[in-house]
């Protein structure tokens, strides 16, 4: 049983900094209280945008901050711990030797995070630092979280998150891509034309329409830009904005700005300091491809939203990010024409044969989820062809980037997409034979009874009345609700349910009501 | 429209200079020894800390501005003087003061003490018996512990001790048919002042070295001698640390202690009358120019009768010792971490309220299973410590223990290195300074389980964690639970261990990050909210006053009408002028504690702000160390503060006001009723039961 009054410890390794938090339950109503916060510059941005890996001293130095940490973590006599590594480690070509040598050296393993749970965590910390604000459920939204080497960007509409993309984007990247061969002053006219067009394209295959809806700032080099401006401005609900007029201001006070001066402005290190006026030019540009209103730049982090994130976890709490993942599913099979109606009749089969089955697949509530996107999503693949499309599903899932589902999950979505038809999962195949063998289970479970409820939407026609089993016989009758002349679909079905009767030996029969 | 004053000009008569303004501090020390209304052996007491601060003086500043004067950088302090200048003005000074304190010895002290029985005889005054008796004291207990040194050409020049008492003799050796000369150390390690089983009444010695003097034949046998004297150096001791790795903190200072051996003289101490053969061959040898030495119509190294004073004490002849308060709101308790939870501030005065509270709550953490974790802060640690003693207890228990000591305390650096290592030992987690800055800010953090929840608790002082000094200077500590400052407090440790950037702080303020920025602004403030009806205040008790930067903006709050109220002990930098002398008051108080409290006081605006901080206006406060600044919230604490403040500014006994001239002055009527050390420490007496019965209707509402 987990205890809530202990404290608990966060540790978070971003592309500038590294950093501890220590919080506890709090007995005031609040939350939670911080016990500790510790802050310590490491830069890892700059090694991985210029070298694309993590330096040998810069693993040592995080491995020296984080053996700190733990003595302090050991202070607290903190049970649950939290040590998660973003954009920085997530994209260097030698994050798995450094996650390794940094728990050699500190005792402490740090967990990359995937972009797609770090969208998930930036939209659950927005949305909370709304709570006060009607703004975001009223209005469209668009997210940018600036960082180093990439530029999240969610389309939220009216509180509803539709998608969510991780553009090559990064305020050091950029810097790091364009400046080589230039001179600084050149550096904006280079930016320009680059940022601009990356905008545009965005915006541009967006269904979501942003004219007087708002931006959402986000990151440490988009505060730390802000902190520029004295045009900040307060909206009757506490949150901080600036308007378009007063940006534009700032974009070209920015433009005249050396970066020590920067540094020296706002008291930040060197290289965040340097990261400010790409940032501002990304800010920039999707600010005026999507026309909104003004930037909100709420007062989040990733930590506070890893910190909730865990303790809800802890707490073994639903989590409330799912209805934004199926939100984001549906918007990405829009992109593609799916048929959201039978999309949504196969999925719910889907959940309900799942929970049926239960004493046969012994998989979890977030398996279900992963059953759920694969089978709002199988037939996409028939955007490209219809012939082999579930090959077509498979890699058009492998790609996707939704919200709140890790890329591990996201090759196990593609994999039951990819056989929900066709042949069974073969070693042969090699995007399956990389998977471990729980997995592999996983796959052929969930495959399977996608299958069966793919076979039974084949006419749009029916609903699953029960499902009764013959132990027996080995026997699953699924009853449906409608006419009972179900020949067809009992052809179907012979040839959809092979793969269940492999896994779990059953057979299926399908009868009317 | 309100006149500004951000474009005053200040110029060098807005300052007093440093070496100046210190030596008169010092002379208040010595106004102490010549007043009558103290008891004889309180005013010989006084007399040695007055040549106590002048060795250190010596050692650090005179040091200083010889070293600037050798390197032949020219820099002009606030009041347009340069180093020579300087240099000339404090010898001038520091002679005229010593010939009255050793006029004063001479015609006062000595017969005094003479009235009271206790004398200080010369050999010659001995009878033959007492004479027997101690040349077979010499030769039994004296003689084996002595270590004469020769000086000829295969024997070159000793190292000599900094501040220890020599003796210089220049001899023929037998056989050999030139001089040569030899030295004897007077040891330190027994009393200076050696006991004479007197015939009369009450207790006589004589001095050590006169002894040995008398006993030279037998120390250079065979030898003849021609003159001998007492003599004393003083060694330049003003050393920086360089910014080396932490790590390596410790093995440097290590270094740099046994290298000050070898540091020049700075000074040298002789009687008058002395030869003046054996003058010039030291004055050569030691490469010290005239000005340097200093002759004395009496013994040398006055400040030894520190250890004097004890071997005669009587009452009558010493103050009436003062027995420290019990606190109410901790005596109630069986945990000192419950009363503290209930009252969630406890101020403590120190000495008038026993510093033991805080040992007993070192120790209580230590012993508590509850407890995970105790960080301090270590400065001058005292001999065989108990707070170290309770820390070696936690860590042997288990907790974990982050001491944070600081080598870099002014001569006391030897000790600290013991403490330090001993704790490292026992499995605390020991940090040796933060590179750079020396570490002066006083806390003490438990992190303790309470049902399964993390609470903190804190221990913050304007005075060092020393057991004894807590006996002598005046300081004030809190006990305190505010979840704000203990989490302050918290990222403090982590900067100091180097765990952590500093954060934006929540309710302290720290040097060396943003300390100065607060002071600036509270004083600015006080300024800007100032008119012609409504003047703001300040009040600012501290020990000393240099910082060049604040004088300023304190010159021109004053201009813009903020009554400024300074309690400045030491060294006070900042001139009344003529123009905003009606305005700055500034105070010292030298009495028979130390006065070592900073408490800082801004009306703001019908608001008032106390705080109270580890840290002085110096600029090595706020710039070269880590300093603390913290809000007292409380509003019994508040007027407390401020009854405290108010006594002192109202002290015509022991207080003494600046004047324009740089001057201190008594004032016209002295009453011994407004002593303000005696009034706190009656006020503490009436307010402590106050408190009691604020606790009684505390719960008696809660019961309701």
């Amino acid at each position: 049983m987990v205890n809530f009054k202990s404290p608990i410890a966060v540790i978070d390794v971003g592309a500038h900094f590294a950093r501890l938090e220590i919080v506890q339950a709090s007995s005031k109503g609040k939350k939670y209280e911080t016990l500790e916060k510790l802050s310590n510059v490491a830069p890892l941005g700059i090694d991985v945008f210029t070298r694309g890996k993590i330096s040998t001293q810069n693993t040592f130095l995080i491995g020296k901050i984080l053996k700190d940490y733990s003595a302090v973590i050991k202070e607290y006599d903190v049970k649950y711990i939290k040590a998660v590594a973003t954009s920085a480690v997530r994209e260097a070509s030698n994050s798995d030797i450094f996650i390794e040598r940094v728990e050699k050296l500190s005792g402490i393993r740090l967990q990359e995070l995937d972009s797609t749970l770090e969208s998930r965590l930036l939209f659950m910390a927005i949305k909370n630092s709304f709570m006060q604000s009607p703004l975001f459920t009223e209005k469209n939204a668009l997210i940018c979280s600036v960082g180093t080497g990439a530029t999240l960007v969610s389309f939220v509409e009216k509180g509803i998150l539709k998608s969510s993309e991780n553009t090559r984007l990064g305020s050091l990247r950029l810097l790091e891509e364009l400046e080589r061969p230039l001179a600084n002053i050149h550096l904006k006219e280079v930016i320009k034309p680059f940022v601009e067009s990356s905008a545009k394209d965005m915006l541009a295959h967006s269904t979501v329409n942003f004219k007087n809806g708002i931006m959402i700032g986000v990151g440490s080099s988009v505060r730390a830009l802000l902190r520029l401006s004295d045009k900040m401005q307060l909206d009757e609900n506490g949150m901080r904005f600036i308007d378009i007029a007063n940006f534009d201001d700032l974009y070209l006070q920015i433009s005249e700005m050396k970066t020590d001066e920067i540094a020296g402005k706002l008291g930040i290190s060197d290289t965040l300091a340097q990261s400010i006026e790409p940032c501002c030019a990304i800010l920039y540009h999707f600010f005026h491809a999507s026309n909104a209103e003004k930037i909100i730049i709420p007062d989040i982090s990733t930590r506070d939203a890893i910190v909730s994130d865990f303790i809800r976890e802890l707490k073994n709490e639903h989590d409330p990010f799912t209805p934004y993942i199926i939100s984001s599913v549906k918007s990405f099979g829009e992109k593609f024409f799916y048929d959201p109606k039978h999309a949504s009749m196969v999925a719910s089969m889907s959940m309900h044969i799942f929970e049926n089955t239960h004493f046969l697949h012994g998989l979890n509530e977030k398996d279900a989820l992963l059953l759920s996107v694969a089978a709002y999503l199988h037939d996409i693949g028939l955007y490209v062809s219809s012939r082999k499309h579930h090959k077509h599903s498979y890699y058009l899932i492998r790609n996707a980037h939704i919200p709140g589902i890790s890329s591990k999950d996201i090759e196990i979505i593609s994999l039951i997409a990819r056989y929900h038809r066709g042949g069974f999962p073969k070693n042969t195949h090699s995007e399956y034979q990389i998977l471990g063998s729980e997995d592999k289970v996983k796959v052929n479970a969930l495959a399977a009874i996608l299958r069966i409820a793919d076979s039974l939407d084949f006419i749009h026609k029916f609903e699953i009345a029960k499902i009764k089993f013959d132990h027996r016989k080995k026997v699953m009758e699924i009853i449906l609700d409608g006419i009972v002349d179900a020949v067809l679909e009992n052809w179907a079905a012979k040839q959809k349910a092979n793969l269940f009767k492999e896994v779990f030996g059953y057979k299926v029969r399908i009868t009317g009501r | 429209m309100k006149e500004d004053f951000s474009d005053y000009k200040i110029t060098k008569d807005h300052f007093i200079n440093r070496e100046l303004s210190w030596l008169s501090f010092n002379s208040r020390v010595l106004d102490q020894a010549f007043d009558k209304n103290n008891p004889i052996l309180e005013r010989l007491k006084f007399s040695a800390i007055f040549s106590n601060n002048l060795d250190e003086f010596f050692m650090v500043r005179v040091a200083g501005l010889k070293k600037q004067l050798e390197s032949s950088i020219y820099i002009n302090d606030n009041t347009g003087m340069n180093a020579e200048e300087q240099l000339s003005a404090v010898l001038l000074k520091t002679k005229m003061l010593l010939k009255k304190q050793y006029n004063h010895y001479k015609e006062y002290i000595l017969p005094e003490c003479e009235a009271n029985n206790i004398y200080i005889l010369k050999y010659d005054d001995l009878s033959a018996t007492e004479k027997a008796r101690l040349k077979e004291h010499f030769e039994h207990s004296i003689m084996p512990i002595l270590t004469p040194i020769g000086i000829d050409p295969t024997h070159p020049f000793p190292v000599l001790n900094n501040k220890a008492l020599e003796i210089a003799v220049r001899l023929k050796r037998p056989s050999k048919d030139f001089e040569s000369y030899g030295f004897v150390e007077v040891p330190s390690a027994i009393s200076r002042f050696v006991p004479i089983n007197h015939t009369e009444p009450g207790k006589a010695f004589i001095f050590l070295e006169e002894l040995i003097m008398v006993n030279l034949r037998k120390l250079f046998e065979g030898c003849e001698i021609f003159d001998f004297f007492p003599f004393r150096i003083t060694k330049d001791m003003d050393f920086d640390i360089e910014d080396e790795e932490q790590s390596d903190l410790l093995k440097y200072m290590e270094k740099t202690l046994k290298s000050t051996r070898k540091r020049s003289a700075i000074r040298l101490e002789i009687q008058k009358g002395s030869s003046a053969l054996l003058e010039e061959w030291l004055k050569e040898k030691l490469d010290i120019t005239d000005e340097l030495i200093f002759k004395y119509d009496g013994p040398l190294n006055l400040a030894s009768f520190f250890e004097f004073i004890p071997q005669v004490a009587r009452e009558g002849l010493v103050d009436k010792k003062i027995e420290p308060l019990k606190i109410p709101a901790l005596e109630n308790y069986t945990s000192l971490f419950e009363a503290i939870s209930e009252w969630h501030a406890i101020p403590l005065y120190h000495p008038f309220e026993s510093f033991d509270y805080v040992v007993k709550f070192l120790e209580e953490a230590a012993n508590d299973p509850n407890v995970l974790a105790i960080k301090q802060t270590l400065y001058r640690v005292s001999g065989n410590s108990p707070i170290v003693n309770a820390l070696l207890k936690a860590a042997e228990n288990g907790k974990q223990v982050t001491v944070i000591v600081e080598l870099k305390a002014r001569f006391d650096e030897y000790r600290n290195i013991q403490w330090a290592k001993r704790l490292e030992m026992s499995g605390a987690h020991v940090i040796y300074g933060v590179a750079g800055l020396k570490i002066h800010c006083k806390a003490l953090l438990v992190v303790r389980r309470e049902e399964g929840t993390i609470r903190r608790y804190l221990h913050l002082s304007t005075g060092n964690y020393n057991d004894t000094t807590a006996k002598v200077y005046t300081d004030m500590g809190l006990f305190l639970n505010d979840p704000e400052i203990c989490s302050d407090i918290s990222s403090l440790f982590n900067v100091m261990t180097g765990y952590s950037e500093p954060p934006i702080w929540k309710k302290i303020a720290a040097a060396p990050f943003n300390l100065r920025e607060k002071f600036l602004s509270l004083i600015d403030r006080e300024a800007r909210n100032s008119t012609r009806h409504k003047p703001g205040r300040i009040i600012a008790k501290m020990n000393s006053l240099v910082d060049t930067e604040l004088i300023e903006h304190l010159h021109r709050a004053a201009m813009a009408g903020v009554k400024i109220d300074l309690l400045v002990r030491g060294i006070c930098c900042l001139r009344p002028c003529k123009e905003s002398s009606k305005n700055i008051n500034v105070i010292s108080i030298v009495d028979r504690y130390l006065e070592h409290t900073r408490i800082y006081y801004f009306e703001n605006n019908g608001n008032p702000e106390y705080f109270m901080s580890s840290s002085d206006w110096m600029n090595r406060n706020l710039d070269r160390r880590i300093e603390l600044f913290y809000p007292v919230e409380e509003k019994f604490i508040q007027d407390f503060l401020w009854k405290i403040l108010d006594l002192q500014l109202n002290d015509s006994y022991n207080g003494r006001k600046l004047k324009q001239n740089g001057t201190y002055h008594k004032s016209q009527f002295r009453n011994i009723e407004s002593r303000s050390q005696i009034g706190t420490y009656e006020l503490l007496k009436q307010l402590r039961p106050e408190q009691k019965i604020k606790k009684i209707n505390i719960l008696e509402k809660e019961e309701y």
